[in-house]
């Protein structure tokens, strides 16, 4: 312990002496492993950790897919998830819900401040399913599931903390959702989120097993749990020969339909498994680089530390007690830079869970904890080992004597230290051109993405959404919303006002099957599918979705009026490629309403700016149910600063109106590439350290070069060098380096790029230009940060440089 | 060919100025074989780098083959050097990483002779040194005599007309040393006007006059 004491006391004086080169080497290492130590806790945060389920791994989500239609995750038709849930004997049990909105209008003691709340329609034996026990009261029963005997609620931690105090008598208490009384049964545990979908309230599903047309719609989730010792290919096996005889029963309704059925987790965290995956072997690479960055300052030190090793060798130290002092004071800079990596991987997770939340699944629950620290401890550890041991064995087995007596033989460099450091130095490169090229593919990948024409103007949009009472008539909530165009009509700043039951960018919402009139009809399961919009007839003037042929809707398109609909361009092409659609005339499932077309406009991204156009049906508002609805607003100014307006509108229309949702339309752009916008950033940000860290290896390798063959540069310019000679034999090394580092590097993206692209849009993984700006720009960095050293090797007397040792 | 008019040398310090060299006047006549002589610390091998053109800061006047040097670039002097002078160090100063054949190569290179000329010139070189056998080997490779032999041969294969030797045999052992002044004997017979700096008296023999130098000054 005293030897060790010691030599942490030396190793630390030494390191005091050349804080230069500490710094260096503590930064390179704290960057290195806080970035990995934050990257790999978010991994085992989102792919990792357990799923707050009982026996997770029997989990599965169950969705319906039709391989003709190209679909593969649609919702499930409540009759079907009913048929399963009788006759599956390879699940033991199955469950479903609904994601909807419900407004919260009363509490147990009367009226209460409206809020929307996010809430979920399950069945009865969904949590049992999931293992989840109510901290407070009890789960619903299974006769709460049916129709007319519904009305009760589970309510979230947070919604019991936030707006019941938490009482523990809410349990039999009654509360107002959508107008009507729920009696709350109980209240479930923080953190109930069942595919990561948050929600504050739970309802029975309320399925009436004589309402076809609920039946036949797709419209549920499905959760099985499969019993012990059965696999995921005897379940898909038994509920493909259930969805066999479902087809025979209802072939309108399950021609093609089969019930695909996907792990939870892998439904959680599919999407995102694969760029974790690569943002991890970036990390890595990182690291790599920054160990070899160390490793070559480490050698760099050690080698000038000869004489005072052969020194100790001629005073009687072992070959080992010099491996376990150089280890010792190796493992003591690990061991500093794993602490201060250590800090900057806890700011690190922080920043992350910030920015990354909204785009990747379980990231919020992403913490710093103990095994991730024993994990830095380890790589501290490890590197420390790595770039000790190299310069210990190599200078430990060094011939003392020969040392010693280095001045009279041989003035200039030694040939195998120095292959060692260009080798670490070139590998350094390639690693550094590997994640640039990572990085610089991403972000070429979303600024295409971003230049995608969403199919409207986003600037000084304001949006948002009015959960309507369903029991109220059609033509009341048509009058409601007048009213409160009225209103915001007169509001400064505003320009136009419209509303949609669903904005873009924000998901397919509701769809229905159609059939062209007047040419064979195919059979419903063949049908295509169209997205299914309710608007008011200022909304494609507000949105500035253009008018390609026809008219917009009308105040005379009224209810009573005869069905019109105005269709997108990607149904016109599709349908009438070669005429005009208006006139044409669609029948709409399954009411089998036939509209006329009226209207051709631009199309509009429904989902997603890399997702397909889909064909879209627009009908006016008053023609339609929909009881949720989207106002959109025009304004002259930054809409944030109407938003307090606006919802004074509203109230004034109605008091009892909540409003939810409310934002720009640039946030809504803005969440729609979120996803790629994290993967794009963090891997700039690690591509900005590896290119830091790169020319700092660089320039560092080629400074001690220059310093180690000062007597060989004057000797140099002593037989007659220029210093334009001298330039070129230091820079022309440097270029040698970057060369082959930049061709290894070359070859490594060509293999691995293919496997981000998934991660790419309108960009091949080996895409030239990428491809060869980052090198051009690695090898102009590469050769600037060996010209401040190559500058002060044209400057040496050769006197001074033949006398320096 | 060189004359040297109050040359001095000194380093800036804290307590004022370190006199390496003081009031140096010299002539070297073409053909001489001079000898700089003196204790440690006496400003010998400083007087030999300023002679080379290694060692810039220095006041006074040189000329050299009617160059005034001391008016002269430093790119300018390094111009002269190559022209004219051959240096042969006392730690042989070989490039560790170049074979034989490629030290030899060096001047040449720098002098912008053609490849082919340079090839000729090294073989040359080689065979009047008796060490093509050592062509392909590396500095290391070689004993000390060996290694003086090839930086004597480097010192002259571009045919300089001023040889300047620090020390040549001071690593060496006698026999070693003997034959190495031995050839600079034959080169100054040749027509090489050498000027070595040495404390062996034997070694100072081979030479026409004696320079005495004490404490920077020139005393005899």
């Amino acid at each position: 312990m005293l030897l060790l004491g010691r030599d942490l006391r030396h190793g630390v004086r030494l390191f005091w002496k050349s804080p230069g080169v500490t710094l260096v080497a503590l930064l390179a290492l704290a960057l290195g492993m806080g970035a990995a130590t934050a990257i790999f806790s978010v991994a085992d945060a989102v792919l990792l950790k357990p799923l707050g389920f009982r026996e997770p791994e029997r989990l599965l989500v169950v969705w319906e897919k039709n391989p003709a239609q190209n679909k593969f995750r649609m919702f499930a038709a409540a009759g079907n998830f009913l048929e399963w849930r009788s006759q599956s004997r390879v699940l033991e049990s199955i469950g479903a819900f609904q994601d909807v909105h419900v407004n919260l209008s009363g509490g147990p003691n009367g009226s209460i401040d409206p809020e929307e709340l996010a809430a979920q329609r399950v069945s009865a034996g969904l949590f049992p399913l999931l293992g989840v026990q109510p901290l407070v009261g009890r789960g619903f029963s299974p006769e709460e599931e049916e129709s007319g005997r519904a009305n009760f609620a589970l309510l979230s931690y947070s919604l019991w903390q936030r707006r019941f105090a938490g009482n523990r008598s809410i349990a039999g208490q009654t509360i107002r959702l959508r107008g009507q009384s729920y009696t709350v049964v109980g209240v479930l545990p923080p953190g109930v989120q069942i595919l990561d979908r948050a929600a504050d309230v739970w309802i029975p599903l309320d399925l009436d097993s004589n309402d076809a047309r609920t039946l036949r719609s797709r419209f549920l989730t499905v959760i099985g749990r499969l019993r012990p010792g059965a696999t995921l290919r005897q379940a898909q096996a038994e509920l493909d020969t259930i969805g066999g005889r479902l087809e025979l029963a209802d072939p309108a309704l399950n021609r093609g339909w089969r019930p695909n059925l996907i792990p939870m987790r892998e439904e959680l965290t599919g999407s995102v498994h694969q760029p974790l995956l690569i943002l991890m072997g970036a990390v890595s690479f990182l690291l790599l680089i920054a160990c070899v960055n160390v490793a070559n300052l480490l050698l760099a030190r050690g080698a000038a530390r000869g004489k005072e090793l052969a020194v100790r060798a001629a005073l009687g130290a072992r070959r080992s007690r010099i491996v376990f002092q150089l280890l010792a004071e190796s493992l003591a800079l690990a061991a500093a830079g794993g602490i201060l990596g250590l800090a900057l991987a806890w700011g690190g997770v922080g920043l992350l869970t910030r920015l990354g939340a909204a785009a990747i699944p379980r990231l919020a629950g992403a913490r710093l904890d103990w095994r991730v620290f024993l994990f830095a401890l380890a790589v501290s550890a490890l590197t420390g080992m790595l770039f000790g041991l190299a310069p210990a064995l190599q200078l430990s087995a060094a011939n003392p004597q020969a040392a010693l007596m280095e001045s009279g033989r041989g003035s200039t460099a030694a040939r195998s230290s120095r292959l060692l450091r260009n080798g670490l130095v070139v590998s350094e490169i390639a690693l550094a051109l590997l994640v640039l090229i990572g990085a610089g593919l991403l972000m070429r990948s979303f600024v295409r993405l971003r230049a995608v024409d969403p199919g409207f103007q986003p600037a000084n949009l304001l949006t948002l959404r009015l959960p309507l009472s369903p029991n109220v008539p059609i033509d009341r909530r048509v009058a409601f919303l007048d009213r409160l165009s009225g209103r915001l009509a007169a509001l400064p700043g505003v320009r136009s006002i419209g509303a949609v039951n669903n904005l873009p960018l924000t998901g397919l919402g509701v769809g229905a099957t159609f059939a062209v009139d007047g040419r064979p009809a195919p059979p419903p399961e063949q049908r295509p599918i169209g997205l299914v919009r309710g608007v008011t007839p200022d909304y494609f003037r507000t949105m500035a979705i253009p008018l390609v042929s026809g008219r917009f809707f009308a105040e005379s398109d009224t209810a009573q009026a005869p069905s019109r609909i105005i269709v997108n361009q990607t149904l016109a092409r599709r349908f009438w490629p070669r005429a005009n659609p208006i006139g044409g005339c669609l029948v709409l499932d399954p009411s089998g309403r036939i509209a006329e077309i009226v209207g051709v406009v631009g199309d509009v991204k429904p989902e997603r700016l890399d997702g397909d156009d889909w064909p879209t049906i627009y009908s006016p508002y008053p023609q339609t149910n929909f009881n949720i609805m989207v106002m959109v607003v025009r304004t002259a100014v930054p809409p944030e600063a109407l938003a307090s307006s606006v919802e004074r509108a509203v109230h004034q229309s109605d008091p009892d109106q909540p409003v939810a949702d409310m934002r720009s339309m640039d946030a809504v752009v803005d969440r729609a590439v979120s996803t790629a916008r994290f993967h794009t950033l963090v891997l700039a940000v690690f591509a900005q350290i590896a290119f830091l860290l790169a020319a700092t290896g660089i320039y560092g390798v080629v400074a001690y070069d220059v310093s180690q063959r000062t007597p060989e540069i004057g000797i140099r310019i002593s037989l007659g060098a220029q210093p334009g000679d001298v330039l070129r034999l230091i820079l022309g090394q440097c270029a040698r380096l970057a060369a082959l580092g930049i061709a290894l590097g070359l070859a490594a993206a060509l293999a691995l790029t293919r496997l981000m692209e998934s991660m790419l849009f309108g960009v091949k993984p080996t895409d030239t230009r990428t491809f060869a700006v980052v090198s051009l720009l690695l090898g102009a960095v590469a050769l600037a940060a060996g010209y401040l050293p190559s500058r002060r090797a044209m400057a040496l007397q050769p006197a001074a440089a033949l006398r320096h040792e | 060919m060189i004359t040297l008019r109050n040359v001095e040398k000194f380093y800036e310090g804290g307590y004022g100025r370190t006199y390496v060299l003081r009031r140096i006047n010299i002539d070297v006549k073409e053909g001489e074989f001079v000898t700089i002589m003196g204790p440690s610390g006496a400003g010998k091998s400083t007087l030999l780098s300023i002679l080379g053109m290694l060692d810039g800061a220095w006041t006074g006047e040189f000329e050299f083959f009617g160059h005034a040097v001391h008016r002269m670039k430093p790119k300018d002097r390094i111009e002269l050097n190559k022209k004219y002078i051959g240096f042969v160090f006392q730690s042989y100063h070989l490039i560790d990483n170049l074979t034989v054949y490629e030290n030899l190569d060096i001047p040449l290179s720098y002098r912008n002779v053609k490849s082919s000329e340079r090839a000729a010139m090294v073989c040359d070189t080689l065979d009047r040194f008796h060490i093509v056998g050592k062509r392909d080997l590396f500095p290391s490779q070689l004993s000390g005599g060996q290694q003086q032999l090839v930086a004597v041969a480097r010192a002259v294969i571009a045919n300089p007309k001023l040889i300047l030797a620090d020390e040549p045999t001071g690593n060496l052992h006698s026999s070693q040393g003997k034959e190495i002044m031995e050839l600079f004997k034959r080169l100054n017979d040749d027509g090489a006007t050498i000027v070595q700096v040495t404390h062996s008296e034997a070694n100072a023999a081979y030479g026409h006059r004696i320079v005495q130098l004490a404490d920077g000054w020139v005393v005899s």
